[in-house]
């Protein structure tokens, strides 16, 4: 009983820390106004699409550590696209998206053609991303000019829902998103692939397509995550949140807040947003309460911590348990007893 | 019409085929035939090419030459699905099933029903079907929706099949599949391969035990050196003419018996128990002594072998090491003691296969070759070691510094040994030391063990081999379900009674 | 019995040749690159390349990225892919000995040192014993200790004290990355490089001639096959951590006092370049080969790459590109020769 209990709040536990920390609301000041649920809302924006990148490529047994970089690039090629060249905001984010999308597709060809560890691969694109970058906006920060028309129509509340226009986008992505993964062929070759390659392969599943195609997704994503941001903001940056939380990994903990398994095959782009809105909402209170931002990095740090360090020692304790055989502990159960 | 009759009578017709892999011929210009509705046995060496052929029939090869024949119609088996789509079904000996995904995903991998006119995955039919094909192998009572990491090994063996099932196949090729099941698994496999041949399929059976061969296949292939070398009814031929061909000689008598010399006790367990997987344990070796520890896959042997050694933690009882209770907390304290354990799977926890045989041969006695912490692996006195045990154990290709993942298996399982030789232990826990293992290499080991055992050592034997058992051990114990439950001994072995004994039957059983 | 040797040399002609050339570029492939890199320097700057001055300045621009790269070595060599935490440890062990050098300068590097080895001793256990995901752990582990470094010191930075009576201890601290040897016979060797050059030379003894070397190869090919082995894998991986851990504090005080400042951000970047070391050495990812001579053979590629770059008049922001792209492009040369040695 008291395990299964357990079990079942390890199971939802983005939405038991959303609940929580919505909860300790209650020793702020002013926290559970309109105003302040919509600038969470808010707040997710960047980290929901990120977190969507993360997780399909996770769910495929992979790693993508350049999310942070793709809307990086998205944000500072939507800003210089418009600004530099004049563009006006669509052609401007289409472009850019595009630019992710292949940045995307050569790291899905070097992980899956030249079988170059996700991990290794995304991390050089990482840095190629950061090259590009700087070299584009030279180091600086662009912003536009004074024309904040698209950024307004962004970031208008729609009152009386504490939603704003480039949050309905994010939740209709997360939403289409998180259907094509849990409900079409496509999204359960996914998890195939995640859980077992051979498998998959087997099934005449093209693992390297699939690959190719989540890479370039999850770029394509976070391109479009950085545009909105950057657009809403009205500047982009090369280096945006280096030197506050890392974007990445906020993106890594709400991925692992969120259930989905290091190894593959198991997670859900719900509960990763889920678990970005968790993360953000204990911002939010952890800001009101101590006004210290030190203090909300090391609580999302120990957070993902405290989740990576669950599942290992679970792990740990269940690879202990495998093979035991039930029958003979319910013999030992009955000898200890009538021994008594 | 004989030519239009034997096309219809064979479902699976491959005519000269073959497969060069660089600098060696694996299949040379085989043909093979398998009629519909016949067990047909491929037999062979490990070597011999059959697992090259079967690949072949897998699609894992786009560079095969031959023509290759489906229910008379030429196919190209150039990708895994060209050949599902020409009614291929394998059965892999390492299974094929993702473990954090459910039973009916991998039942319908690749072909998960959608609804009409929608993209969107049809979960109740996907269930329906899964719930179907179970039960065509027996498993109605598995709820399709559970992960396959929560079913044990035979069911998951069992799904494997109604997997392959589902892709309505014309031929099914299973590798090896008894390797992971108990004999009454094996059993309730064999009445499900009946059924199969009933309804007409044709079934590829590939397997190293002889006695599952003609219990149930109709018609047997030997293949050596990548070349067939016949094809008979199984009522024509007996095991020993099978082995001959397969070796290309005659094997006078594969198990001879030995000469022991019993000494004095070495080393003995009271009452020993990890509970949930054996309990109250009671054996003892003597020197120069093979003991076997006989009975069903999943009757606890491995687990006892590991909590033995130290990997595992023993919950209660006591050992005793020449008279000298013991007790290990980790694997290097028994080793320390001179216990060794040669692992069950080489390539899982057997072998580093990346590194040299060298290096393998060595890795369990680092600690003891080092001085103050130092230890160089190319010393001379390390490196004649590695020599003469490569010698002794005759790997091939006798080269130290050859990475073990490109031997052949044979002689990666003398490696194994090596390693365990190389310790010089007092007591040696052998786990299935010839699984899947061609016959010379067999005899090498076999030899390997009984000089081990000649030079005053206890070996303590854990295999589903019989005839190896039988060959080999002065007695053996019997697990069943965690508990000793019998003995058998020298005069009485026989494969037949220690396959009662296991099963819980006959006069070898104290109650 | 006579006749089976006849048998099982008969039946065994399938394993393949190895590929001499591919097992000569995995092994030395990188040494090729530093020459090349050498020629290109020349062929730029004939004037300057070849300066005791500009050779000194590239062993000193990579002593840094040496002293992490022999530590991470160890972290590869075991199949632990990478330690995401070295910029945290770098950092945490710079601000630990600055805060120190309030009471006394062999405290303050010592205390440095401790620092760093107490977050090695966390990663160990946790992904020694514990057996978590090596990366996310290590990158869940360097979040937390980038909250609490920040959190403890405010989120700022902290400077040695150098106007009160602890200047002269400052004064020693700051000499530490400034000091040469050698000047008796007329060399001026910084004693960064001489630390970068000893470690490695220990790096290559402990990882080569020692039981715990060996071990750890085993374990880095297959863990399991180490624990079967009788091989302590809990302790030979927490030892592995502890050394990365050691060299990455070594190299944290080195970098404190070389920019005269214990910051959190002090150690960023590093995770990636000695990575890029590491692989370029000819260590692979799945454990087990490589050696420190191929390190340090990756360590100068990676600083002769910066100096030719300079030398060329790249600005540092492009200097990412080509980094990247290189690092990219070798882990690509090295994974396929990997592969057709059949090792990976």
């Amino acid at each position: 009983m008291k395990t299964k209990l357990l079990k079942s709040l390890n199971q939802y536990r983005a939405y038991v820390l959303v609940v929580v920390m919505f909860a300790c609301g209650v020793f702020g000041k002013n926290f559970y106004t309109a105003y302040n649920i919509k600038a969470i809302l808010d707040s997710t924006l960047l980290y929901a699409f990120l977190g969507v990148g993360f997780t399909l490529c996770m769910v495929a047994g992979h790693m993508d550590l350049s999310v942070a970089a793709m809307a990086n690039l998205g944000a500072v090629l939507t800003m210089g696209f418009h600004t530099f060249s004049g563009m006006s905001w669509g052609p401007a984010m289409i472009l850019a998206i595009l630019a992710a999308t292949l940045a995307g597709v050569i790291n899905g060809v070097m992980i899956s053609k030249a079988k170059i560890h996700s991990f290794i691969a995304t991390l050089g694109m990482q840095f190629v991303l950061k090259g590009v970058m700087y070299i584009y906006s030279k180091g600086a920060e662009i912003s536009d000019k004074g024309d904040f028309g698209f950024a307004d129509i962004l970031n208008k509340w729609l009152k009386p829902l504490p939603i704003t226009p480039k949050i309905l986008i994010m939740l209709v992505i997360v939403i289409v998103v998180a259907v094509l993964m849990r409900n079409t062929r496509f999204g359960r070759n996914i998890y195939m692939i995640g859980g077992n390659a051979e498998t998959a392969w087997l099934a005449g599943i093209k693992s390297s397509r699939y690959t190719i195609l989540i890479f370039a997704f999850s770029g394509a994503c976070c391109a479009l995550g950085g545009a909105l941001f950057a657009i809403a903001q009205s500047s982009a940056l090369p280096n945006m949140g280096e030197k506050g939380i890392s974007p990445l990994l906020v993106a890594l903990a709400a991925t692992i807040i969120g259930g989905t398994d290091t190894n593959g095959g198991r997670g859900s782009v719900w509960n990763t947003f889920v678990a970005v809105l968790g993360l953000m909402v204990m911002s939010f209170v952890l800001s009101n309460i101590f006004g210290k931002f030190e203090v909300q990095i090391l609580a999302n740090g120990l957070i993902l911590a405290i989740c990576v360090f669950y599942e290992t020692i679970t792990a740990y304790y269940n690879n202990k348990k495998i093979g035991i055989r039930q029958p003979l502990l319910e013999q030992r159960q009955k000898e200890l007893e009538s021994a008594q | 019409m004989a030519i239009s009759k034997d096309t219809q009578e064979y479902a699976l017709e491959m005519k000269a085929v073959s497969k060069q892999f660089p600098g060696t011929l694996a299949v040379n210009k085989v043909d093979f035939q398998v009629k519909k509705g016949e067990v047909h046995a491929l037999l062979g060496e490990n070597g011999a090419g059959k697992s090259t052929l079967m690949k072949m029939l897998a699609g894992s090869f786009t560079d095969y030459t031959g023509d290759i024949y489906v229910l008379g119609e030429k196919v190209q088996l150039h990708s895994p699905a060209t050949a599902k789509a020409a009614g291929i079904g394998m059965i892999y000996q390492e299974l094929s099933l993702a473990r954090p995904i459910s039973i009916y995903e991998n039942l319908l991998v690749g072909r998960l029903p959608v609804h009409k006119g929608l993209p969107f995955v049809n979960r109740k039919q996907a269930v329906a079907q899964a719930k179907e094909l179970l039960a065509q192998v027996g498993l109605e009572h598995i709820d399709p929706e559970m992960p396959i990491s929560e079913i044990s090994q035979c069911e998951a063996q069992l799904v494997e099949i109604a997997k392959v099932l589902g892709n309505d196949p014309k031929i099914i090729v299973m590798d090896e599949p008894t390797s992971a099941l108990s004999s009454e698994e094996v059993g309730r496999l064999f009445r499900i391969v009946e059924q199969l041949k009933a309804r007409g399929l044709a079934i590829v059976y590939i397997s190293h035990h002889l006695a599952e061969i003609f219990t149930v296949a109709d018609r047997v292939t030997v293949m050596r050196d990548g070349m067939k070398i016949t094809t008979c009814d199984i009522g024509d031929t007996n095991p020993q003419q099978l082995i001959e061909m397969m070796v290309g000689r005659s094997v006078s008598e594969f198990y001879k018996d030995r000469e022991s010399t019993v000494g004095d006790e070495l080393f003995r367990v009271e009452d020993l128990s990890r509970w949930g997987f054996f309990h109250h344990v009671n054996f003892t070796v003597r020197a120069g002594e093979i003991m076997g520890i006989t009975g069903l896959a999943g009757a606890g042997r491995s687990e006892l072998a590991r909590a033995i050694v130290g990997v595992d933690q023993i919950d209660d009882g006591k050992m005793y090491l020449r008279g000298q209770e013991v007790r290990f907390r980790n694997m290097h304290e028994a080793i320390d003691a001179g216990i060794g354990y040669l692992t069950e799977s080489r390539k899982t926890d057997g072998l580093a296969l990346t590194q040299s045989i060298a290096d393998n041969a060595m890795s369990a006695i680092i600690y003891r070759r080092s001085k103050f912490g130092f230890y160089n692996a190319k010393s001379p006195a390390n490196r004649n070691l590695v020599k003469e045990l490569i010698q002794r154990l005759v790997v091939y290709p006798a080269q130290p510094e050859r990475p073990v993942n490109n031997l052949s298996g044979g002689n990666q399982q003398k490696v194994l040994l090596t390693k365990w030789l190389a310790m010089e232990p007092s007591v040696l826990i052998l786990d299935e030391p010839t699984r899947g293992v061609d016959v010379g290499a067999k005899e090498v080991i076999h030899n390997a063990i009984r000089s081990l055992a000649a030079a005053g050592s206890a070996v303590i034997l854990i295999s589903s081999d019989l005839p190896e058992m039988v060959g080999l051990a002065d007695r053996a114990v019997v697990l069943r379900n965690g508990y000793i439950i019998g003995e058998v001994d020298r005069e009485d072995m026989s494969e037949q009674n220690l396959l009662l004994a296991a099963n819980g039957e006959g006069e070898h059983v104290h109650a | 019995m006579p006749n089976s040797t006849n048998t099982t040399v008969r039946k065994d002609t399938r394993t393949q040749e190895m590929n001499k050339f591919m097992v000569i570029v995995n092994r030395l492939g990188i040494y090729v690159v530093v020459a090349l890199l050498l020629i290109a320097g020349q062929c730029i700057r004939p004037d300057k390349f070849f300066t005791f001055s500009n050779i000194n300045s590239v062993l000193q621009a990579v002593s840094l990225t040496g002293i992490c790269a022999v530590g991470l070595a160890f972290i590869v060599y075991s199949a632990n892919f990478n330690d995401m935490s070295l910029p945290m440890t770098i950092a945490f062990s710079g601000m630990v000995s600055v805060q120190l050098l309030q009471y006394n300068f062999v405290l303050s590097i010592l205390g440095g040192i401790a620092a760093g080895l107490l977050m090695g001793a966390v990663n160990g256990f946790v992904i020694g014993k514990l057996r978590a995901h090596p990366i996310i752990w290590s990158m869940a582990f360097n979040f937390v200790m980038s909250g609490i470094v920040r959190w403890a010191w405010a989120g700022n930075q902290i400077y040695p004290d150098t106007i009160t009576e602890n200047a002269a201890t400052a004064e020693q601290f700051y000499a530490l990355a400034r000091t040469y040897l050698g000047k008796s016979i007329g060399l001026q060797i910084p004693l960064m490089v001489v630390v970068m050059l000893v470690m490695f030379v220990i790096g290559h003894v402990i990882l080569t001639y020692t039981s715990f070397g060996n071990q750890l190869k085993i374990i880095g090919s297959n863990y399991d096959v180490g624990r079967l082995s009788g091989i302590n894998c809990a302790r030979v991986v927490f030892i592995a951590y502890m050394i990365n851990a050691l060299c990455a504090a070594i190299c944290g005080i080195f970098l404190a006092s070389l920019s005269k400042v214990g910051a959190y951000y002090n150690g960023e970047g590093y995770d990636f370049e000695c990575v890029t070391a590491v692989l370029l050495g000819g260590m692979t990812l799945a454990g087990g080969k490589g050696n420190m001579v191929g390190v340090f053979g990756g360590v100068l590629t990676v600083g002769l790459l910066t100096n030719v770059m300079n030398l060329l008049g790249i600005p540092t922001f492009n200097q990412y590109l080509v980094q990247g792209v290189v690092f990219l492009f070798i882990v690509w040369i090295n994974t396929n020769s990997a592969r057709k040695l059949g090792k990976s």
